[in-house]
């Protein structure tokens, strides 16, 4: 497909991948590189919407007019936290189980079709996002009845939505033909992480119908009205819930890549694969901190979702946080590459970037964004976090500091391994996930400071002076430089990515295994007969320590701020 | 680097033997592990320890500002927050800089090897000595201000908006007034794209007619802007007819 790819096929249409040692048919393989290029088309028109809406936000340059913020940032949201990822997701579905199970793609022209109507709907609710005008309001994300936006949009989303629902069709018709050939044979743990994925998948786009459908048929008139609270409840299934598909995507890259490029194996699959079920059972749920300012759920229903369920949830993701660096650093110590307690760190091959990205979305998201998700996801906590600026440091640590640099790892070897091309611009090639990961972080740093230390409010183009009120954030401006800086630096380091992608499409040698450096690293069966889990994992545990530790002092100092907002007793 | 069953050989060795000497193992393997990552100089590394001294930086100046900020007497939270604020800059620098220079160096001869030598310890001593002297005498840009966010230099212009509905031989009115009108210099009501009042005289009370009302959504409706004497919007609210009593 597209005329790039270096590779040649066997008269079935397969192909044997010299560094994964993968069975690849090339109807998975031309989907992947189809949805995957998408991906990176909507990373990058996003991209261009987040120099706006930063240098916005940053009102030392206010770019853009009230008026004009609000479409730039829906553009920026729609093409980012929607297309970018769900494209890429759908690239990872088909990797998760054409891929590792080394099948065709089954009903792959359902993929084709399914493309096509998300692209379709991907155009549509761009169009309809940039030529609003009054009474329509842009949408932002979130698209709140009763303001009314274009019809086209959600109509646009509508066709978004289901075609995301044909595309993961032929994921699960390969997984239903392997389990019907092999009905005694486990899935991989990456095709059932990948499975979890595309259940979690249904459920949120099906959620996506009911909120969109009906929102539809109100905004052209069919309904003369529109509940907000059902609207809102339902909405969150969709909006929350295709942020999960991005963080379950996310870790099924984690096991993937830390596997092949850094010679990981599980320490245990059981223990993996029931975090992926409490996921399956909790994750969800953790969209109830949306509604925790609104009147209608009851006190129930709060401390259902902010408690006991988020506990599944967090418990799962705290396994995986575990699982994945245990598994890297016990895989490598059985491949003889690690002494010590952080030998295994030491000797990996911290300047390819797609090890190195993942890597530190795997340390980004734990730090940065599992850490605030769990505090803004209670009941009280979330007080003092709602709709400021700090939740969407949240969110930009979760869905870019962790999913997106993810993705970026994953994007670099699809490069190689599905398009047989070599990195463009190497050089830059080995600093880009720094730059975008170290830009991130303080930039998202610099979102929860002003959020939770001074009350910034987030969707709002002018803070430092709201006229016809008290409220004075000037003390923030110092932050707001670092926030400026940060966000040029990060964008700078998102265009130095598309760029190497395209450069290396166009221009790239072809790609030789050889040229991976330690190929061995990703064999599967190096080192000795001992069982994987009777390895230490001491570096990980002293690890989890300093991320437990954290999590401690954080939770305290957000408890305190909480204390200090009023006083009980005399 | 040591070999790993060594390690583990040794480690089981020593708690059988007394539980202090485990804890001082424990204790020495730990310092040696903060050595070994201390002095990592490959260019990965140097930026991974740069990056998390850099957020750690930022963390402990920003966490002890705001428990300062409400704790003005704890004066030994200042050394805390000096210690993030010069780390800031220098953690960045000692190990993309410093370390490396003095890495260099200690491979030459003659002074360049002794300085080489002595470098990092006694930039740590300058760093620390800095900590100290800011934590003693905090500078302006050292402390943050997170008090001052509700300021006295603003009124803050909330007035209620309070419409009724009544039906005339015109068809419905719906008459509307402001709570109070201080701050106010300016009411504009607009239905869609007309402009129906626009009122400079306190205390803004005004009426509009259903049938100039326009459908948004299948609702008629229509807003009110408050503008200050700067022609600058204050409040804004907009009200749909089925929100309006007797309408």
């Amino acid at each position: 497909m597209f005329g790039f790819s270096t590779h040649e096929y066997d008269d079935e249409g397969f192909r044997t991948c010299n560094v994964t040692g993968l069975t690849i048919h090339r109807s998975a393989e031309d989907m992947v590189k189809l949805y995957g290029l998408t991906a990176i088309v909507a990373l990058a028109i996003g991209g261009v919407f987040a120099f706006f809406v930063a240098m916005t936000r940053w009102e030392l340059v206010s770019l853009l007019s009230p008026a004009d913020f609000y479409t730039y940032l829906s553009m920026h949201a729609w093409n980012l936290l929607i297309f970018w990822m769900i494209f890429m997701e759908i690239a990872i579905l088909y990797v998760g189980g054409a891929f590792v199970l080394g099948r065709r793609l089954s009903l792959p022209r359902l993929a084709k079709v399914g493309w096509v109507v998300m692209a379709t709907g991907a155009v549509v609710v761009n169009a309809a996002i940039w030529t609003t005008e009054a009474p329509n309001q842009a949408p932002l994300l979130t698209s709140y009845v009763p303001l009314p936006s274009n019809w086209q949009f959600y109509a646009g989303a509508i066709v978004f939505i289901l075609g995301a629902v044909v595309a993961a069709l032929p994921f699960f018709a390969t997984i239903w033909h392997e389990r019907r050939e092999n009905p005694n044979e486990t899935l991989p743990l990456v095709t059932f992480g990948a499975f979890i994925t595309g259940i979690v998948a249904l459920e949120s786009l099906v959620g996506g119908l009911i909120t969109y459908v009906p929102t539809l048929l109100w905004r052209v008139g069919e309904f003369s009205t529109m509940d907000p609270a059902f609207y809102r409840q339902m909405y969150w299934i969709i909006g929350h819930g295709s942020q999960q598909i991005n963080l379950l995507a996310m870790i099924t890259v984690w096991y993937f890549l830390t596997h092949v490029l850094g010679g990981a194996e599980v320490a245990s699959q059981k223990v993996s694969r029931t975090a992926f079920v409490l996921y399956l059972f909790f994750i969800n749920l953790g969209a109830a901190h949306h509604l925790m300012s609104d009147p209608v759920v009851s006190t129930g229903w709060r401390m259902w979702n902010t408690s006991y369920a988020a506990y599944g949830a967090v418990l799962a993701s705290m396994i995986h946080a575990f699982a994945i660096p245990a598994g890297l650093e016990a895989g490598r110590r059985a491949k003889g590459k690690g002494g010590g307690l952080f030998g295994w760190l030491w000797s990996s091959p911290w300047d390819d970037p797609g090890f190195s990205a993942t890597i530190m979305s795997i340390i980004l998201f734990g730090f940065l964004g599992g850490i605030t998700g769990v505090m803004m996801g209670q009941m009280q906590l979330n007080m003092t976090w709602h709709n400021t600026l700090a939740t969407v440091g949240h969110f930009h640590a979760t869905v870019v500091t962790g999913t997106t640099l993810a993705f970026m790892g994953l994007a670099y070897y699809v490069l190689r391994l599905v398009f047989g091309r070599d990195w463009a611009m190497k050089p830059f090639a080995k600093i880009q996930p720094y730059l975008y990961a170290g830009a991130m972080s303080l930039l998202v740093l610099m979102m929860m400071y002003v959020g939770i230390l001074f009350g910034v409010p987030r969707r709002h183009p002018s803070v430092m002076d709201i006229p016809g009120t008290e409220f004075s954030f000037a003390p923030a401006k110092p932050f707001f430089v670092v926030f400026g800086v940060a966000a040029l630096l990060a964008i700078l380091g998102g265009a130095l990515f598309v760029l190497i992608a395209v450069a290396s499409l166009l221009t790239g040698d072809r790609f030789d295994a050889d040229s991976v450096g330690d190929v061995t690293r990703a064999a599967a069966d190096g080192g000795d007969a001992k069982p994987i889990h009777e390895y230490s994992m001491r570096g990980t545990f002293t690890l989890c320590l300093v991320f437990l530790a954290t999590f401690v002092v954080l939770w305290g100092l957000n408890w305190y701020l909480l204390s200090t907002v009023w006083q009980i007793g005399p | 680097m040591t070999d790993e069953s060594t390690d583990a050989e040794s480690a089981r060795s020593d708690a059988s033997a007394s539980p202090i000497r485990a804890v001082t193992g424990l204790v020495g393997s730990a310092w040696s592990a903060l050595k070994t990552v201390y002095y990592a100089n490959s260019l990965s590394w140097r930026f991974l320890k740069s990056g998390t001294l850099l957020l750690f930086g930022f963390f402990l100046w920003a966490g002890a500002n705001v428990l300062y900020s409400y704790n003005p007497d704890l004066a030994v939270l200042r050394y805390p927050m000096a210690y993030g604020f010069v780390l800031i800059l220098y953690g960045p620098f000692h190990h993309l800089v410093v370390l490396p220079l003095a890495f260099r160096w200690r491979r030459d001869s003659g002074t360049r090897r002794t300085v080489g030598r002595k470098l990092p310890n006694a930039m740590l001593a300058v760093f620390l000595a800095v900590v100290l002297v800011l934590g003693t005498a905090p500078v302006g840009a050292m402390v943050v201000d997170f008090q001052s966010t509700l300021g006295s230099d603003g009124s803050d212009v909330s007035p209620d908006l309070i419409c009724e509905g009544a039906e005339t031989e015109n068809g419905t009115e719906i008459s509307c007034e402001l709570s109070e009108s201080e701050g106010v210099d300016r009411v504009v009501v607009t239905s869609g794209d007309t402009k129906l009042v626009d009122d400079a005289d306190p205390p803004y009370e005004f009426t509009i007619r259903e049938r100039e009302l326009e459908s948004v959504t299948g609702e008629k409706q229509f807003t009110v802007e408050l503008e200050d004497e700067d022609g600058t919007m204050i409040r804004r609210y907009s009200r749909r007819l089925s929100m309006i009593e007797g309408a």
